[in-house]
């Protein structure tokens, strides 16, 4: 390959790198909660993919080959936790009282919070689809599962979601608060 | 197969995730005009999506990330894209440059833009959103948020026209040939019909030309003869426009 187009390549790379930094971030939140896992993550992520910027033949594809690198470091950080834990079915215990969590009146804290209960399995599907827009084939690539497995698990969270927020909206009148949002 | 109980919830989210192939959303659509109980399943299913977005949507981000305001890409994009042409903008219509870095969504930013110009006799809101890029992320932002908007819209009896206009690489999503959109397109344009799809003349006119292209646009889809020509006639008309 020329010199001036391998470095037109790269260039476009670093950018694009730097442009999916903060959804990289958003998405890392929305696994962890923690803000500081969640800059670990990315910051993994963008190191390796550095490393193996050679790897990626399709620069359509990078978003898609990004998180699935995300993904894998978020297994690798799992693992390290809680070792002996399927992921899919690690249901995290929640920080807060049960009186502390009803009584956040923060829509967003109540939707966080409810999101951070489901199975990690669950929560990535959920907040790639949600948040990033991918396709059912491509959070399946992504996270290396099949379509079918996609579909029923965002099926069961959004379910998990519903009854728990929607529940939750009405008996604490925050139905007032999402009819402004919806 | 209308009976509410034969659609799966997967069924139904793949519907709500334009995820399903054209005769499927064709008998879910159809389900749904006669079924309130299944209507209030999909409500449901939509109001969580939009609950996950916005709990996400400002995302504080560590220091070091791009830029302190930047909560989501989009927005800042959405953000910057409408601040450069709202000073072309003022040139034609004179209107006031504003800091729209506060602005949560598109429409909201739309909203800002439309606060700062003339408010039409019939407080009838005029909406062109112009297209250049096929940047997923900013077309699944741009149809989520213009079916939440058409959808309040319908709701409150508020008068809204939106216009979507496209040009560039913002064709590919309304070619046939093309189009991950097809299915969702077709279904906002079945949902609402103050919704129009337009595609830009020149640009269809240069893809023959440069690269031999016969391009096959999506049903209901109006050609203009140019986006730019399109857009400048709506701002004199006193159309919001906001370039995405």
């Amino acid at each position: 390959m020329n010199p001036l187009k391998l470095y037109c390549l790269n260039k476009e790379f670093k950018h694009q790198l730097t442009n999916s930094r903060a959804r990289l971030f958003r998405v890392a939140f929305s696994w962890s909660h923690q803000s500081d896992v969640a800059d670990d993550l990315v910051q993994e992520t963008m190191a390796k993919a550095i490393k193996y910027a050679r790897q990626l033949r399709d620069k359509n594809a990078m978003e898609s080959w990004l998180f699935g690198i995300m993904a894998n470091c978020w297994r690798d950080y799992l693992r390290k936790q809680k070792p002996m834990d399927d992921i899919d079915d690690d249901l995290l215990s929640h920080n807060d009282t049960p009186e502390q969590h009803y009584e956040r009146q923060d829509i967003v804290d109540l939707i966080q919070n409810t999101m951070s209960e489901l199975p990690i399995g669950q929560r990535q599907v959920l907040s790639l689809v949600e948040l990033e827009g991918f396709s059912y084939s491509e959070v399946a690539e992504i996270l290396s599962i099949p379509v079918g497995t996609v579909m029923s698990r965002l099926s069961r969270a959004r379910k998990q979601m519903a009854e728990k927020l929607l529940t939750q909206a009405q008996a604490k009148d925050h139905i007032k608060t999402l009819r402004r949002v919806v | 197969m209308n009976d509410n109980t034969s659609f799966s919830d997967e069924m139904l989210n793949a519907y709500l995730d334009g995820e399903l192939e054209a005769d499927e959303r064709a008998q879910v659509l159809q389900a749904l005009r006669q079924d309130e109980d299944l209507s209030r399943r999909v409500c449901e299913l939509q109001k969580i999506h939009n609950m996950v977005q916005l709990a996400y949507q400002n995302t504080a981000l560590p220091e070091g990330y791009e830029t302190a305001n930047a909560s989501s890409p989009g927005k800042r994009n959405f953000a910057i894209a409408a601040s450069v042409f709202l000073v072309l903008g003022a040139f034609f219509s004179g209107w006031i440059a504003h800091n729209f870095n506060q602005a949560q969504t598109l429409i909201e930013l739309a909203q800002e833009v439309r606060n700062n110009q003339p408010i039409a006799a019939d407080d009838h809101w005029r909406l062109v959103l112009h297209l250049s890029t096929d940047d997923k992320y900013r077309m699944n932002v741009a149809l989520n948020e213009i079916d939440r908007l058409l959808a309040d819209s319908k709701r409150t009896q508020q008068k809204v026209n939106v216009e979507i206009l496209a040009n560039g690489k913002g064709m590919n999503m309304l070619r046939a040939d093309t189009s991950a959109y097809a299915g969702r397109i077709k279904s906002l344009q079945e949902k609402y019909d103050n919704l129009l799809f337009q595609a830009c003349g020149n640009t269809i006119a240069r893809m023959k030309k440069e690269h031999g292209l016969d391009i096959q646009l999506l049903p209901n889809t109006q050609i203009v003869p140019s986006a730019l020509g399109q857009r400048i006639k709506r701002q004199k008309e006193g159309w919001t426009y906001i370039h995405i």
